[in-house]
């Protein structure tokens, strides 16, 4: 490796990694490119330089060798499992069989979804009595009360979600629930405009009226009547939402439910009471805000929840804000049984 | 059905799919936790071997930071991935044996066979690979900045903190141990002639191209 002590003495690997990481001054920066654009043996370091970061960027997984991993896990083995944290909350069933890991991705979600159901139950019967109501506010557990201070817009859009479009067509939620409540500008989506003015105007009014009928009645009731304030919000609702997430939305996979993802413009709303009926315990604003926070391990609280479907089923979409990134969103979907989750996409911000 | 039975739309965004594994651990599930580091496992081996360039001292210092990690769950709060949180409890046992190899004066070391082990460790399998037996050559300080910021993809400032030196610092290591590596890597007899890698354009890089990277651990795409 050459200092550079003169115009005509090479770079050197120290200073061509110098100059890399911006740790030259201005007119050395400017010395050392000029130098490197007509020399072949710097360039030739250079290079040697690039491949030593295309090699380390290609090292940031190593297989860990078999018999240490049969120690790490013997050794995690034998550790107690941990109490859980609510007394009453149900221990899993043990599961026996071959080794966990062996029952990769399927059933590993179905365990999930077994774990979530048990807890998503116990927190249902310690903090959601049926008399209390779907007041968040009354529900014990931190979740909830912090959820419950900034409160989700709710809404019964009736959509169809996909895989696909369940990014894009939540975040078109939130952005037109923003132009709703401020001045009513037409959200930047590809809606065609005639639709836009309606999607800025409805979810407000349909959430308003979800959100006065579930405070006042008890948690069945609210159901009902958030179906109910769906229903008579149902076309202009149906229609913003279509509208908001048209030309991503895939055509609905269950005859049943033909209704949900209807284009934009024709006023067929799904059918609420249905739907929201086969959501079992999420059909509560309050336990699918829950169930939402257990998926995604976040205290934040969803900007909007929508009753809606995803790929034909009855679900919950949630649209979180990123607790990482504050220019994303995160747009889950959930459904029966209990909780469980059917889809998490994040997103840029609108 | 579950998340899987949306017709075959499983949807398993990595980390939900750790939240839900770690939110299983904590509530008494003895076989979740164990599923969740076999699902990091390599990256959690990557950096133990890296960093400390010795297969049992990365063993012990993998096994450490998740018994530790399996018993301090319930404190994870959710303001980072969870294969963030996994890594950075790896990295910090890493770091705390090789200030501890710093602070052993048992081999008088000049720069160039520094590691007590390294006899050793060059028949290990995993420092098989030109890189691995390159990078347990180096000094400590430069490998661990090199590792970090460039195989795992922390950003400087967060290196910075780890390491408790000012972010230029970081820097100058980072390319003092590059120019290092891409030394020995090129006099590597196995390397074969030439230089190890694919011949690449040589336009002044970008001086900031690290500066910016987003957290690594997990990989996920967000």
């Amino acid at each position: 490796m050459t200092e550079s002590s003169g115009a005509d003495a090479h770079l050197g690997l120290d200073r061509l990694a110098d100059l890399e990481e911006g740790l030259l001054t201005p007119a050395e920066e400017q010395a050392a490119r000029d130098h490197l654009a007509g020399c072949e043996i710097c360039q030739e370091d250079a290079a040697a330089l690039a491949a030593v970061h295309a090699a380390l960027l290609d090292d940031a997984e190593v297989p860990m060798p078999a018999d240490i991993a049969d120690r790490l896990y013997a050794a995690l083995g034998e550790l107690p499992a941990l109490t859980p944290p609510v007394a009453a909350v149900t221990t899993l069933p043990a599961r026996s069989g071959p080794s966990a890991w062996e029952r990769r991705r399927k059933p590993v979600l179905i365990t999930l979804a077994a774990a979530a159901a048990v807890t998503l139950l116990t927190l249902g019967v310690i903090h959601l009595p049926r008399s209390q109501g779907s007041s968040a506010s009354s529900a014990a557990g931190v979740t909830s009360a912090a959820a419950a201070a900034a409160g989700p817009q709710i809404l019964h859009s009736g959509h169809n979600y996909t895989a696909a479009g369940l990014g894009p067509d939540g975040a078109a939620l939130v952005g037109g629930a923003t132009a709703g409540a401020t001045s009513g500008a037409a959200a930047a989506t590809e809606a065609a405009a005639a639709a836009t003015s309606a999607a800025a105007a409805a979810p407000t009014s349909a959430a308003a009226a979800a959100s006065s009928a579930a405070a006042a009645g008890g948690a069945t009731s609210a159901a009902a009547a958030t179906a109910a304030a769906a229903t008579s919000a149902g076309t202009s609702a149906a229609a913003a939402t279509s509208a908001a997430g048209s030309g991503v939305a895939a055509p609905p996979k269950t005859p049943a439910n033909a209704g949900a993802s209807s284009p934009a413009g024709t006023s067929v709303p799904a059918a609420p009471a249905a739907t929201t009926d086969a959501l079992g315990p999420l059909r509560a604003p309050d336990a699918a805000q829950r169930c939402i926070a257990l998926l995604l391990q976040t205290s934040v609280p969803p900007l909007v929840i929508d009753f809606a479907t995803f790929n034909g089923k009855p679900a919950v979409i949630g649209v979180v804000p990123d607790p990482q990134d504050p220019t994303k969103l995160a747009v889950i979907a959930v459904g029966p049984p209990a909780c469980s989750l059917y889809s998490l996409n994040y997103v840029p911000k609108p | 059905m579950g998340v899987n039975g949306v017709d075959g739309q499983v949807v398993d965004h990595p980390d939900a799919l750790d939240r839900a594994l770690l939110d299983r651990h904590v509530n008494g599930d003895s076989a979740a936790f164990s599923e969740l580091v076999r699902r990091h496992q390599d990256r959690l081996w990557a950096v133990a071997i890296r960093t400390l360039g010795d297969r049992e001292e990365a063993a012990d210092a993998v096994q450490d930071a998740l018994l530790s990690a399996y018993r301090a769950a319930g404190s994870f709060r959710g303001d980072a991935k969870v294969s963030t949180w996994l890594h950075r409890i790896v990295v910090n046992a890493c770091l705390d044996r090789v200030r501890r190899q710093q602070a052993r004066p048992t081999v008088p070391l000049p720069d160039d066979d520094r590691h007590p082990a390294t006899g050793d460790a060059l028949a290990n399998r995993e420092l098989a690979t030109d890189l691995g037996r390159a990078l347990a050559v180096l000094p400590p300080e430069q490998r661990v900045a090199v590792v970090l910021v460039d195989a795992q993809g922390y950003p400087l400032d967060e290196v910075s903190r780890l390491l408790g030196v000012p972010v230029g610092t970081v820097k100058s290591r980072c390319s003092r141990g590059r120019a290092r590596l891409a030394l020995l890597l090129r006099e590597t007899p196995t390397a074969g002639s030439g230089n190890p890698g694919p011949a690449v354009p040589v336009q002044p890089p970008e001086p900031t191209s690290d500066v910016d990277r987003e957290t690594p651990p997990g990989g996920e795409q967000p």
